[in-house]
């Protein structure tokens, strides 16, 4: 399934990636971390989606995600380069979802 | 107030009295903002990185306008389709009814969840409906925010699960 989104007057573009939470290519300690953290206000089936979209991610994968996000408040949803995590942050604002990078380790 | 898909992506609000067409029509007034300095960092984070102020400054000046054109251009969508409202009289009660292109669902879904936000930051509302029915025993203008809030919650689940397919 093609998950590439536009959100009309954005300039945000999904990109799709593998399905891995680990971008290769990338010295371990150049690794960062975004994060997405729970809030009252997003349903659980959007927080899914979204993740699906943004990440390409599988149902299953991204329903994992988002109850980790649920229970524990928070969860590293992907890690590799700081130039792609800022990226998948800036797209998981514009989805309105709570979300930062932090470097890995 | 019903809610119906009508096929390729479209849906509608039918049989809508004019209490819930007023709570739609606060969409737009409910997501703004302005004066509140938590709905603002809720809704347009200054950083990517907690507390690191100089990623924040380069966030505010690079990102978030990006945000809120995308944001208030899904007012707008919203406000064009509440403007093409229909209406009609039955026994002397008048009846709204909207219909939302298969285009414009993403901006709907966006419009009602950042009223939410900032409802939520403004009024310090509960994740759940019930939670907020149990604490909450006078009608207030928190319990008003309380009611608008979980009927828009009532609109998203019904787009992501009837309209999106999720």
């Amino acid at each position: 399934m093609d998950w590439k989104f536009r959100m009309e007057g954005s300039d945000v573009e999904v990109v799709e990636i593998p399905e891995v939470g680990l971008a290769g290519d990338v010295e371990l300690d150049q690794l960062w971390n975004v994060l997405v953290f729970d809030d009252p206000v997003n349903l659980m089936s959007y927080v899914t989606l979204v993740l699906r979209r943004i990440f390409g991610y599988s149902e299953e994968r991204a329903t994992q995600l988002m109850l980790e996000v649920h229970q524990s408040g928070k969860s590293v949803v992907w890690s590799g380069a700081r130039e792609r995590a800022e990226l998948y942050v800036q797209q998981l604002h514009t989805y309105q979802l709570q979300a930062s990078m932090e470097k890995a380790g | 107030m019903q809610l119906q898909a009508t096929g390729g992506g479209a849906w509608e609000m039918v049989e809508m009295r004019e209490m819930e067409f007023h709570l739609l029509s606060s969409i737009g007034p409910s997501a703004n903002v302005s004066g509140d300095e938590r709905a603002t960092r809720r809704l347009f984070p200054t950083g990517a990185i907690s507390g690191e102020e100089r990623e924040g400054d380069d966030w505010k000046e690079l990102v978030v306008p990006d945000l809120e054109r995308a944001f208030r251009n899904a007012i707008e969508v919203v406000n064009g389709d509440l403007a093409a409202v229909e209406q009609s009289e039955r026994e002397g009660e008048v009846f709204f009814r909207v219909k939302v292109s298969a285009e414009h669902t993403e901006h709907w879904y966006s419009a009602l969840n950042q009223a939410r936000l900032v409802l939520a930051e403004k009024f310090g509302l509960p994740a759940s409906e019930e939670e907020f029915l149990s604490e909450s025993a006078v009608v207030d203008e928190r319990w008003l925010a309380g009611a608008q809030s979980y009927l828009y919650a009532v609109i998203q689940t019904f787009l992501l699960e009837s309209v999106m397919g999720v």
